[in-house]
């Protein structure tokens, strides 16, 4: 809306990003048309739109040209519980793909404070710096002896020496050394996937501090209430039950007993004694704290404290990802050890999956006379400890393997491409892919790689509609389903924990955002926002190089079937089938590419490059 | 005959076991057994289980092999049931 030549945002939005060039410590504050604000929303949806109108798709991810966006969202601010939460989107060091990830922290708060919805940062700083922004001034400070700080170090640093209210996003010595799967976090949680954190260490800024005043109205602030309150009310039902008393953890045994739960580097689906890292067995055994996010009601985050012979008590958040990934997927079961490598993997800075997806496929490499480290084998939960070590100061072996499991693959050779645990650079996480086959599909397809938060199609596989180990193109409509639905929650943004706990998804959904922004936006409207988001990111993939070989699996899943499991094989031609059935459902040419009607549709053939969208 | 129950997530917390051994009169379906099931772990009644059929957000699975939620699913001698979380994001 423009009212005598001002510009004035929709309700919930500041309806302009800030454009940071830390080369010259300048900024510029560039406004964002409210129609377009409406077509991508926040989060990863304006992150992608940033990304593709800045021109990351061709520009190397590590140069000072890329640009990194911190993204915030209508409802950051607002009484919606979970809704403190920030997408940080780039072009990805791992992948070469488009990359967003989440975390959920007052940075959100206090990054929207500053008066954007977004805050994009270019360039190179001269020296290891740190970026103070507010709604006055822009600043680079040196970073000092911050530089070289784990993330908890850096973290307890700004919050003692920054004003107060300042909120700040750190990397740690793994995003310094520039390892393809550096984290960014803030106050210990994690936007984990993907290396942004190496995006922001090869621009030599260390944190990046916010703090403002400025808030965003709401159109209909009683409705918005109701709705929070509504809400928060059903957030503490059983939907969420299972994450509130147990957490993510629980996952794991019920996995094990599937043969979906991957095991020394995707080799089995079961191993004994996974039982010792239930929440069952750690609160046993273990002292427990329970925390939640800022402004979340459901409190899905569980502590354990650690106690290893020769060092100072420990807590440590447990997540299943994490312990999958430095437990099973290494062949490790020491509850003491994973959890050591969890806390070491959260303190260098550097993605658990990625971590424990890498390290496990050296393990392998060893195993097969590939890699000459022979103190690396599965089971050795110290190696494991060891190699994180390594990796996250790019020492020895750690050189090779801070560049991910494809990487080293090229690097050896010898077809051990066949089984690095990767779709598109980006490990695997913990859903065997035979064993939950539409969660296959899914992890072949993501834009970002193989992901369990963009695509949540193991939900079709749990559940009573499909053969889960005998995926079939039927699935498809299922695993879009999924991916759409996330693609509003990660735009919005609020906790994939929730969905649960919405019974009507999309209309929900846009009740929310009409109570924010006034908007007459309705379910379909929601659902036509998400189809829109999908195809922008596909654009920016081929723009970014992508082809239709890269949807696929790694060929170990698709010539053998699961040791344990014999019912559980997948085979190239069944995978296709899904995938063309994926493509046809999204509208796209089958082979995945955009026609320019697709284009057209969704008002991205403006957008679009030199590059042709269309395969035909 | 007897029926191995194997419980996961909350269903374990609230039956206070990861398994169970229950015995059913031929033929029996799944109401029957998530009936027996109210009956002997009240903790499951009303939040798993209502009067025999398992609430939202909860499943079945039988031998870990499919999901079911039909309450006239045949329970055969020899099978283990399995009540989960559905969620299973993580």
């Amino acid at each position: 809306m423009i009212e005598n030549g001002i510009n004035i945002p929709p309700a919930g939005y500041h309806g302009a990003y800030l454009h940071v060039d830390v080369s010259s410590g300048t900024a510029k504050r560039v406004e964002l048309p409210a129609d377009l604000l409406r077509q991508f929303l926040g989060g990863t949806g304006l992150g992608t739109w940033l990304m593709l109108s800045l021109g990351a798709s061709s520009q190397d991810p590590l140069s000072p040209e890329a640009p990194l966006a911190f993204v915030f969202s209508p409802l950051v601010g607002s009484p919606l519980t979970t809704s403190a939460k920030f997408a940080v989107v780039s072009r990805s060091p791992l992948t070469g793909r488009l990359n967003d990830s989440l975390a959920s922290s007052s940075f959100a708060l206090a990054g929207k404070r500053t008066g954007h919805d977004a805050i994009v940062v270019s360039g190179r700083a001269s020296e290891p710096s740190i970026l103070v922004i507010d709604e006055q001034q822009v600043q680079l400070q040196p970073a000092g002896d911050l530089w070289g700080m784990t993330i908890e170090e850096a973290d307890r640093y700004l919050k003692e020496h920054q004003p107060a209210g300042s909120k700040a996003a750190v990397i740690g010595p793994a995003g310094e050394k520039l390892v393809h799967y550096a984290t960014l976090s803030h106050d210990g949680r994690h936007a984990g996937r993907g290396g942004s954190g190496a995006v922001l260490g090869a621009k030599n800024i260390k944190a990046v501090v916010v703090r403002g005043s400025t808030h965003c109205r709401w159109e209909h602030p009683e409705q918005l209430v109701e709705l929070a309150r509504d809400l928060s009310d059903r957030s503490l039902g059983p939907a969420t039950a299972k994450y509130r008393e147990l957490g993510t953890a629980a996952n794991l045994v019920l996995f094990n007993r599937l043969h979906a739960l991957p095991v020394k580097n995707f080799q089995q689906g079961q191993l004994d004694g996974v039982e010792e890292l239930s929440p069952q067995s750690l609160t046993r055994e273990r002292e427990k704290t329970q925390v939640s996010c800022a402004a979340c009601t459901i409190g899905c985050t569980h502590i354990y404290g650690t106690r290893r012979e020769g060092e100072e008590p420990g807590a440590v958040r447990v997540e299943y990802e994490s312990l999958f990934a430095l437990g099973p997927l290494c062949g490790v079961t020491d509850q003491e050890l994973v959890l050591a490598a969890t806390g070491r993997c959260d303190q260098l800075g550097i993605d658990t999956i990625s971590t424990g997806g890498t390290i496990a496929f050296a393990m392998e490499c060893v195993e097969r006379d590939l890699l000459d480290a022979p103190w690396l084998c599965f089971g050795d939960g110290q190696a494991v400890l060891d190699a994180i070590e390594l990796i996250g100061n790019r020492q020895g072996l750690g050189d090779l393997l801070a560049g991910g499991s494809r990487s080293m693959a090229e690097h050896i050779g010898k077809g051990s491409i066949d089984f690095a645990p990767q779709v598109k650079g980006l490990e695997i996480p913990g859903y065997e892919p035979r064993a939950l086959q539409t969660m296959a599909l899914g992890f072949a397809v993501g834009s970002r790689g193989a992901d369990h938060n963009r695509s949540g199609a193991y939900e079709v596989d749990f559940s009573e509609h499909v053969d889960r180990r005998q995926g079939s193109p039927e699935a498809a409509e299922g695993a879009i389903a999924t991916e759409d639905r996330a693609t509003i929650m990660d735009s919005l943004i609020i906790c994939k924990f929730l969905r649960g706990a919405l019974d009507d998804f999309y209309g929900e959904a846009a009740a929310m955002l009409a109570s924010v922004t006034g908007w007459d936006v309705d379910a379909e409207e929601l659902l036509q926002v998400a189809r829109r988001i999908a195809a922008a990111r596909k654009l920016f993939n081929i723009e970014s190089g992508w082809t239709p070989e890269e949807d696929c699996l790694p060929a170990r899943f698709l010539s053998t079937s699961l040791p344990g499991d014999p019912q559980a094989s997948l085979t190239a031609e069944r995978l296709q089938e899904m995938i063309r059935a994926y493509n046809r459902g999204r509208g796209w040419e089958e082979t995945g590419f955009l026609s320019d009607e697709v284009l057209q549709q969704y008002g991205l053939d403006t957008l679009a490059g030199e590059t042709p969208a269309s395969g035909s | 005959m007897e029926i191995r129950v194997e419980f996961f997530g909350i269903p374990r917390q609230r039956a206070g076991q990861s398994t169970a051994a229950i015995s059913l009169t031929v033929p029996a379906t799944l109401a029957t057994l998530l009936g027996e099931l109210g009956q002997q772990f009240p903790g499951l009644e009303g939040e798993c289980i209502e009067r025999g059929a398992l609430r939202p957000g909860y499943l079945a699975s039988i031998d870990g092999d499919r999901f079911v939620s039909d309450p006239f699913e045949i329970i055969a001698d020899g099978n283990s049931v399995l009540i989960l979380s559905a969620e299973a994001g993580g």
